[in-house]
């Protein structure tokens, strides 16, 4: 992920005045445990960032994402902080096995999201802070999954991350998938209106795709899952026809990259009490 | 559209021929490299323009040296191979179906080739046409042997190509990895907008994606791009430097994962010890 992207998502999600500032969060199965999976959510050095790692405490956010990884039949110990960075960032560290989550994301937020009541070319501000949240930590998810399990990764990595996000986006009903896709969707877009297009070719050298480029892709997994339910990208004309007419069958490469490379690796009895949960709640 | 001229079109027959061809002709391929389950078609081309080029192409045994190159690969059912005119520079790659190789992008190589400089016109001549042919042919090994690909697939396809270049001795790596940096750098193409949304991936990240891999499978070969002499540019940034080990050894586990299973190393060697590339003069 570009760590400034990262930071926007996470940030936008945990201070969400909204849906997940109520109290009546999602009730986390017990028998979603692991084990292998440990959380800390870390004490910042400065303090202005504690009623951060308050909230995220009270709102349950590392007991959370260790449920929903619990199905993972890991081959070690896998770790998720939530830490002060000294800087706006979210990542994976593969020398740790760790997600780590800053602390420092949160002020970057809700710039990115539209304001309440007034939504943005039809996306509301839950959708895009809760699905570009979600999107960006099943990004990170991937990492961890293709490094643990030593995922076999022809193309490149950031792409398939992105892949792998938009796919579990589609794991679960039609809510979690229009949000979650629509959400991650929207933080491209606003990133390459913000970036503007890469112009010079120095500008390519990175190891992720353009924004505009990781736009399209993530519309392009939503569309190819379900055509039905992502219409509205082809009516919008946000999705270029050439595009979606190979979108299926990209859904399709991926789909079949998970079942291959990952699927072996989860417990599917619990995987199905993941999928019955209502995590977005 | 000018057409190419016959000298060019000689040159990239030779090129072509110097690309793949064993020291001592290509009539003298090895008997016991052959793939059996590799199939390959010359097709005639419809267009005049393109009949020198197809003609040089069939005289120089361009494909059955590709099947010489292929010979390690335990196949589990055909691969065809064919050279035709496309009516566009690639066909793309269908599931079950042939790999293409369009006269158009011979065409196309020979005038990108023709804005380089003197010195490096040969190189992109045999880097981009090896290129666009292992890229191809990356794709129907995917969908033979069923490998699963996570990322875009042509950006794996890139990938799997420049980890294969980088395997077959120096030689063959400067000229087919250079050469194919250089076409896409020549390319002259900008990005806009919707053209974004395209499965395939803009000429400069291509370009960073072959150096990236010939840099982390040959670190000492490679060592010009992140420390290039006085005066020269630096053509691998240190940021993406930094990360190019990992993206070969990324590549590496998924070969030997999806794709080694299926390779005889004793045929194997035996083609990696064949003198692939002549010096760059061209000449047999």
């Amino acid at each position: 992920m570009n760590p400034m992207i990262r930071t926007a998502t996470l940030s936008a999600v945990l201070a969400l005045p909204g849906a997940l500032s109520q109290p009546a969060y999602a009730q986390i199965p017990a028998e979603l445990k692991n084990p292998k999976i440990s959380y800390a959510y870390i004490s910042p050095e400065n303090t202005k960032y504690e009623p951060i790692m308050q909230r995220l405490k009270e709102r349950q956010l590392l007991e959370k994402l260790a449920a929903f990884l619990a199905p993972l039949q890991l081959p070690h110990a896998f770790y998720l902080i939530t830490r002060e960075c000294k800087e706006p960032n979210a990542f994976y560290n593969p020398s740790k096995w760790r997600i780590e989550i800053c602390y420092e994301i949160i002020e970057f937020v809700e710039r990115l999201a539209p304001p309440p009541d007034a939504p943005v070319d039809g996306f509301t501000r839950d959708e895009v802070v809760i699905g570009s949240f979600v999107g960006v930590l099943m990004h990170e998810v991937g990492h961890a999954v293709f490094d643990m399990f030593n995922v076999p990764v022809f193309g490149r990595e950031e792409d398939a991350c992105d892949e792998m996000a938009a796919f579990i986006a589609g794991q679960f009903n039609k809510d979690v998938a229009l949000t979650v896709t629509r959400g991650f969707a929207y933080l491209w877009r606003s990133f390459g209106r913000l970036g503007g297009e890469p112009k010079e070719w120095a500008d390519f050298a990175g190891e992720h795709g353009a924004n505009q480029q990781r736009y399209y892709n993530v519309l392009c997994m939503g569309y190819g899952a379900d055509p039905a339910l992502f219409k509205d990208f082809i009516d919008k004309d946000w999705l270029p026809k050439e595009r979606a007419a190979r979108c299926g069958a990209e859904f399709q490469q991926v789909r079949q990259a998970f079942a291959k490379t990952v699927l072996p690796f989860i417990n599917q009895s619990l995987i199905k009490k993941v999928q019955e949960t209502n995590w977005l709640k | 559209m000018m057409r190419s001229t016959c000298p060019r079109g000689a040159a990239i027959a030779a090129l072509m021929v110097s690309l793949i061809i064993p020291p001592a002709s290509a009539q003298q391929l090895p008997a016991e490299l052959q793939n059996p389950n590799v199939e390959i078609v010359y097709k005639e081309p419809r267009s005049a323009a393109f009949k020198p080029i197809a003609e040089r192409v069939k005289q120089r045994r361009v494909l059955e040296q590709l099947r010489v190159f292929l010979a390690p690969l335990r196949l589990p059912r055909k691969l065809t191979v064919n050279v035709e005119e496309c009516g566009a520079p690639t066909r793309d790659y269908k599931p079950q179906g042939p790999v293409t190789l369009c006269y158009e992008v011979i065409d196309q190589i020979e005038k990108i080739a023709a804005t380089a400089d003197a010195n490096m016109r040969e190189r992109v001549l045999i880097g981009a046409f090896v290129q666009a042919a292992f890229h191809e042919t990356a794709h129907a090994v995917f969908d033979i042997l069923q490998v699963p690909v996570w990322g875009r697939a042509n950006d794996a396809a890139d990938r799997l190509a420049a980890f294969i270049m980088v395997h077959f001795g120096e030689d063959v790596a400067m000229q087919t990895i250079l050469g194919t940096a250089y076409f896409f750098r020549l390319s002259g193409r900008t990005w806009t907008g919707s053209e974004f949304a395209e499965v395939n991936s803009p000429e400069a990240q291509r370009f960073y994606n072959y150096l990236c891999i010939a840099l982390g499978g040959a670190p000492k070969t490679f060592d010009f791009l992140v420390n290039p002499k006085e005066k020269d540019e630096q053509l691998l940034p240190d940021r993406r430097a930094d990360r190019c080990q990992g993206e070969f050894e990324q590549v590496r586990l998924a070969f030997n994962l999806r794709i080694m299973p299926y390779v005889d190393p004793d045929i194997l060697v035996k083609v990696r010890a064949i003198q692939w590339v002549i010096p760059l003069n061209g000449k047999q």
